[in-house]
């Protein structure tokens, strides 16, 4: 029965494993460039669930021909444009953001941001 | 062009296109835009008064985007529900743009001023669409829109610690988001459409269906996110904290609140309560976790030493209110919870705006920093005041009603818990707003004292604010009337 799950079902995997893979980069990683590329993980693995939930047996793509007789399910693939145009737009404002860390606080790794804050707050104490 | 038809539309797409224009007026002539802002939110709030009148007359409205019936179409759906959400919004962010320019040229650099309206007006247009659209996808849509500038606003204050928090919350709610949209996917997978009331129609055969229930955990979790419900809420005090003083006011006045209509309307159109009261214990659940939130919220702002923190620590608590109310399934407590919408957004916008006021003058919010703040600005403290009663929920203000009823539900569905909590929770709130009362009205500060003069700009606002606030809290009656009809339309679902 897994067999059969792992043959016939094996997108719906993929799909988790990369939520799985995203999430777990997210939380884990302390450079901020790996966090994004995480969600990005993410947001990508989303997608994979969308068009797979638009497949039709023996379905086309959803583009006009003169020799097909079935077509998958257009919408989702429509919307899923929208969710990547969505995602770079995300990116693109992570990365800017990123950025301006690098050059206020001269690095991206969350350890050391975290500890130039707690030398700031130290600076204010002993004043 | 009709106007009375296209009203819907016209509330959403008005601002959007003004933001849009802003900057292509903006790059030539930056000292009109500041203007447009403002006339662009007053024109919004008077076409969303002008909708509200019309749904109070005539009922709930369907708006189909070129003609397209439902299934096929986009709609936007307008009840007496989401238009009481909407006209709030943009009467707030009419009140608050004639305290904007004054607060915005001292905090932002002034290249950047234009962009940062027209960042703002796309903000609100994002909130708005996520309130009126009847389709599940364009909520996702609009939240992004709405997020993405939330993130660049949060960022343009400029400060290490606001591009901190900016990433925090971009993370954060970036992962809400894709979780709302996992949840989407699943019901589209489940009923094969995108249109609310359609979806109610064909989910009600599936309640038992493993990918509905699924599908709906990944949605709440996903609002619960967004809307910094307790656990989920380490965003959200950072950016509140370090962003501009009119973008915490606005964003704590409307952001998390919307996502908490979405649950709303979430539970009650999609789903019915028969669902998420009976078949799977979402509300059960839901009513613990908002128990927790409201009492973590005030214990956490008990121990602030900075007035926006604090402020928005409290936001964490109150969302916990709404969310309280949302998930008693009964009239009184959807009322209790409308009501606390209306209430919060008013008195925790205020307070923002008087912290915006302080800001201004001493360039700080440190609590230390508010001895005798009275002698300096007595028209500042006083409305402070009227706001710290309102939160506490002394009678004769809108705050006292709003928790009336939150109570009444709590007792009429027979959780005598949730009236427990409600009680401790407004002591807390006491005490962490006496303290600071105290501190600027009986304390007398070593500096010397200079009577400062608040402009009218900042001034006006504020009172409108405490005005409002003072108004619900007197005359009630219309107001409890009209979301009661809302509310027995939102719980009429269940048959």
């Amino acid at each position: 029965m897994i067999i059969d799950f792992l043959i016939y079902k094996y997108n719906y995997l993929a799909t988790v494993i990369l939520i799985l893979i995203g999430l777990y980069s997210v939380i884990v990683n302390g450079n901020l460039l790996k966090k994004v590329i995480g969600l990005n993980i993410l947001s990508t693995s989303v997608i994979l669930f969308y068009i797979s939930i638009s497949k039709v047996t023996d379905g086309s793509a959803p583009i006009y021909a003169n020799d097909v007789v079935r077509y998958d399910n257009p919408l989702p693939h429509v919307l899923m444009l929208t969710a990547i145009v969505v995602g770079v737009a995300i990116t693109a404002v992570a990365l800017s953001v990123v950025l301006k860390i690098k050059e206020t606080y001269g690095t991206i790794e969350e350890d050391e941001i975290i500890k130039i804050d707690e030398d700031e707050k130290d600076m204010v104490n002993n004043k | 062009m009709n106007l009375e038809m296209n009203l819907p539309a016209l509330v959403v797409v008005f601002p959007f296109f003004s933001a849009m224009l802003m900057v292509a007026i903006g790059v030539f002539y930056k000292e009109i835009v500041q203007i447009m802002f403002q006339v662009t939110a007053l024109i919004t709030a008077y076409l969303s008064i002008l909708l509200f009148l019309k749904v109070y007359e005539s009922g709930p409205i369907r708006y189909f985007f070129g003609n397209w019936a439902p299934p096929v179409g986009i709609e936007y759906y307008v009840d007496y529900t989401n238009i009481f959400f909407i006209t709030i919004i943009t009467v707030l962010l009419f009140i608050m743009s004639i305290y904007f320019p004054k607060s915005v040229k001292k905090e932002i650099p002034e290249s950047k001023q234009y962009i940062f309206y027209s960042v703002t007006m796309l903000f609100a247009s994002g909130l708005l669409g996520i309130t009126i659209t009847g389709d599940l996808f364009n909520i996702y849509v609009f939240t992004e829109i709405s997020s993405i500038t939330a993130y660049a606003l949060i960022a343009i204050g400029g400060t290490k610690k606001s591009y901190r928090a900016s990433f925090n919350y971009l993370i954060l709610g970036t992962i809400g988001a894709t979780f709302i949209v996992l949840g989407i996917g699943y019901l589209y997978m489940a009923t094969g459409t995108l249109n609310l009331l359609d979806m109610q129609q064909r989910l009600m055969p599936m309640y038992s269906s493993k990918v509905v229930i699924v599908g709906s955990a990944f949605i709440v979790v996903g609002l619960s996110m967004k809307m910094a419900l307790f656990p989920l809420h380490t965003w959200l005090p950072g950016a509140y904290t370090h962003s501009p003083s009119t973008i915490s006011a606005f964003m704590s006045a409307t952001s998390t609140k919307v996502m908490a209509y979405l649950l709303i309307r979430f539970f009650y159109t999609i789903l019915t309560p028969n669902f998420v009261a009976k078949t799977i214990p979402l509300t059960e659940v839901l009513f613990y976790i908002s128990l927790i939130a409201i009492l973590a919220g005030s214990f956490l702002a008990l121990g602030q030493k900075d007035l926006k923190m604090m402020f928005a620590y409290s936001s964490v608590g109150q969302i916990g209110y709404i969310v309280f109310g949302a998930t008693l399934v009964s009239t009184y407590g959807l009322i209790g919870s409308m009501y606390h919408f209306l209430s919060h957004a008013v008195v925790k916008g205020g307070l923002f705006l008087v912290a915006g006021i302080i800001f201004y003058f001493t360039t700080c919010t440190k609590i230390e920093n508010l001895d005798g703040l009275y002698k300096r600005m007595p028209f500042t403290s006083f409305a402070f005041l009227i706001f710290a009663l309102s939160m506490i929920g002394i009678p004769v203000t809108s705050g006292f009603i709003s928790k009336w009823y939150l109570v009444l539900g709590a007792i009429n569905s027979g959780k005598w818990l949730g009236v427990i909590v409600i009680l401790i929770s407004s002591l807390l709130t006491a005490v962490y707003f006496w303290r600071i009362v105290d501190r600027i009205f009986f304390t007398n500060s070593d500096n010397k004292v200079n009577r400062i003069k608040e402009p009218l700009s900042m001034l006006i606002p504020t009172y409108t604010l405490v005005a409002i606030t003072i108004y619900f809290g007197i005359f009630p009656a219309k107001l409890v009337k009209y979301t009661e009809i809302a509310a027995n339309l939102l719980m009429e679902t269940i048959k």
